[in-house]
């Protein structure tokens, strides 16, 4: 179904808020096909990392490049068209709005609404119930119900690469675990994932690598399992999420 | 008598609602607080009352002129001065936002009483004095036809919003424009086309008010006035609701004359106001 995968190379990136710099020199790189998760505690710049990469935020300096073509002058709402999604955290779903039209409106760009239809019925059989509930007023749905409409609302833009911020955040441990099985059917159809999760044990199960991000510096990276044995991850996040 | 009243209160009810209505939308939309809005009424009434004196262009017929006029004229004023808040915080834009209104209010009054002077002007036609008469009831022509003009305006701009790809993207804006980027919708193009679409909406308002009632160059903040009270008495995010808000200040007013006399009027209105904003802020039709 999605169009042919690229490369994401986000190369020494530099992203401040007034005269706070949130990313020091921040290079991650993801291949087509891959699962990538960015992990790190609270306030590490995971989301405004996610952020920058889909436009959001303008880095000071350094470059995003996805598919070759440099995207960090880009105004956010082109770079959908290049085939990047961000799942925002929080899931921002136009919530007075049907779940059908948060999905058309996912169509919105030219070349997503050329195929609309085909994507929507990609998306129905992803989730049955969003093709159930159609026109029931988002916002009135399940906070997992609510996580799908806002992955379909992003595939509904036929990404090539999908950014997903916390999408397990705030969801019942049994809705978290259907999205990660969704997320991982999502990957197994060729989309490139870029996964921040707090969740750190599902998201190193579904990723191949990760990124460590503490303090807005990339202080680690290799496979999943690497970073399952190594002790920072195992001290700052293992231990404390087995220990909720 | 009672029923005459409530007849003419509904009649001018509907002027409210659809001034309210433009109101709305760049409120909605652009969280931008348009205080020039009742300006762009005047200015919309002025276009008729001069197509119709230096052409003897017909007030209803001329609608065709003076929507697409105000359109523009919205979307020179958007580029020209709300453009340039548009990216600040909710707060400072709202804030400064009411600065460049009452600015621009100041500068429309004054090209009108240059360009029109002060003088009360209205339209009137051949028709203008006619009645229909049902069981007594007294219904000026022009003011049914005012109606009928707001309902059918009102229905295409709320069919437009909810069932057309660009009024979605506008709604959509509204809700969340963060959310709107991210979907690949062009946020500041909405904006301009959201704010051109409420003038164009004061615009044909205006036309309304110069046939129906009559225009000088200070009507501005009083429709002003009236079109910020339907806004919060009706609520955010619904074009029929709006008009109904209308319609109901219009009954209020009328109401309230017949029963207070007409000097409490105004004062009726602003109770209303208080009221809603107390009781249910949110407005009675808002989410």
């Amino acid at each position: 179904m999605p169009d042919v995968a690229g490369t994401l190379d986000v190369a020494g990136v530099d992203v401040f808020y007034g005269d706070l710099q949130a990313l020091w020199q921040v290079s991650i790189r993801v291949e087509p096909g891959e699962v990538v998760a960015l992990l790190g505690p609270n306030g590490a710049g995971k989301s405004t990392l996610l952020r920058t990469i889909a436009g959001l935020r303008r880095p000071a300096s350094g470059t995003v490049t996805f598919n070759g073509k440099p995207l960090h002058h880009t105004p956010a709402h082109r770079i959908v068209e290049h085939g990047l999604a961000l799942v925002p955290e929080g899931r921002r779903l136009f919530a007075g709005m049907s779940v059908l039209e948060n999905l058309l409106l996912g169509a919105f760009t030219p070349r997503a609404r050329a195929d609309r239809e085909r994507t929507q019925r990609w998306v129905f059989d992803m989730f049955p119930v969003l093709a159930e509930r159609r026109h029931q007023q988002a916002g009135t749905m399940s906070g997992g119900e609510q996580q799908m409409v806002a992955i379909g609302r992003a595939l509904m833009g036929r990404p090539t690469i999908l950014l997903l911020d916390e999408p397990s955040l705030g969801l019942a441990p049994l809705a978290a675990r259907r999205i990660f099985a969704v997320i991982k059917q999502i990957n197994a159809e060729g989309v490139t994932v870029l996964l921040v999760e707090q969740n750190v044990r599902s998201a190193l199960d579904l990723a191949q690598r990760a990124y460590l991000l503490e303090a807005g510096h990339i202080t680690g990276a290799g496979t999943s399992q690497q970073l399952l044995s190594d002790a920072r991850v195992q001290s700052a996040f293992l231990d404390y999420f087995s220990s909720r | 008598m009672v029923a005459q009243n409530l007849v003419f209160g509904l009649l001018t009810g509907a002027l409210y609602g659809l001034a309210a209505a433009g109101l709305s939308l760049v409120f909605g939309v652009l969280r931008v607080l348009n205080v020039a809005h009742g300006e762009l009424i005047m200015i919309g009434g002025y276009a008729s009352f001069w197509l119709f004196a230096s052409f003897g262009v017909d007030p209803f017929l001329s609608l065709a002129i003076t929507a697409p006029l105000m359109f523009v004229i919205g979307l020179g004023v958007h580029q020209g001065i709300f453009a340039h808040v548009e990216t600040l915080d909710e707060e400072p834009r709202i804030k400064n936002s009411l600065l460049l209104g009452f600015g621009l209010a100041l500068a429309f009054h004054n090209l009108a009483v240059r360009m029109w002077t002060a003088d009360e002007r209205s339209i009137t036609t051949a028709y203008s004095g006619a009645v229909l008469i049902v069981r007594g009831l007294v219904f000026p022509w022009v003011r049914l036809g005012a109606l009928g003009v707001a309902v059918v305006v009102i229905t295409a701009t709320h069919v437009f919003l909810r069932h057309s790809y660009p009024g979605r993207a506008i709604r959509a804006v509204a809700e969340d424009w963060e959310a709107a980027l991210l979907a690949g919708i062009d946020v500041r193009r909405m904006y301009l086309i959201a704010f051109a679409l409420g003038s164009a909406l004061a615009g044909v308002a205006g036309t309304l008010v110069s046939v129906g009632y009559s225009i000088n160059p200070s009507i501005g903040p009083e429709w002003t006035l009236k079109a910020l009270i339907v806004v919060v008495l009706a609520g955010l995010g619904s074009m029929p609701g709006t008009f109904l808000g209308g319609l109901l200040l219009g009954m209020a007013e009328a109401g309230s004359a017949l029963v207070l006399g007409s000097a409490y009027r105004e004062v009726v209105s602003l109770v209303l106001f208080l009221l809603v904003l107390m009781v249910k802020p949110q407005g009675l039709f808002g989410r």
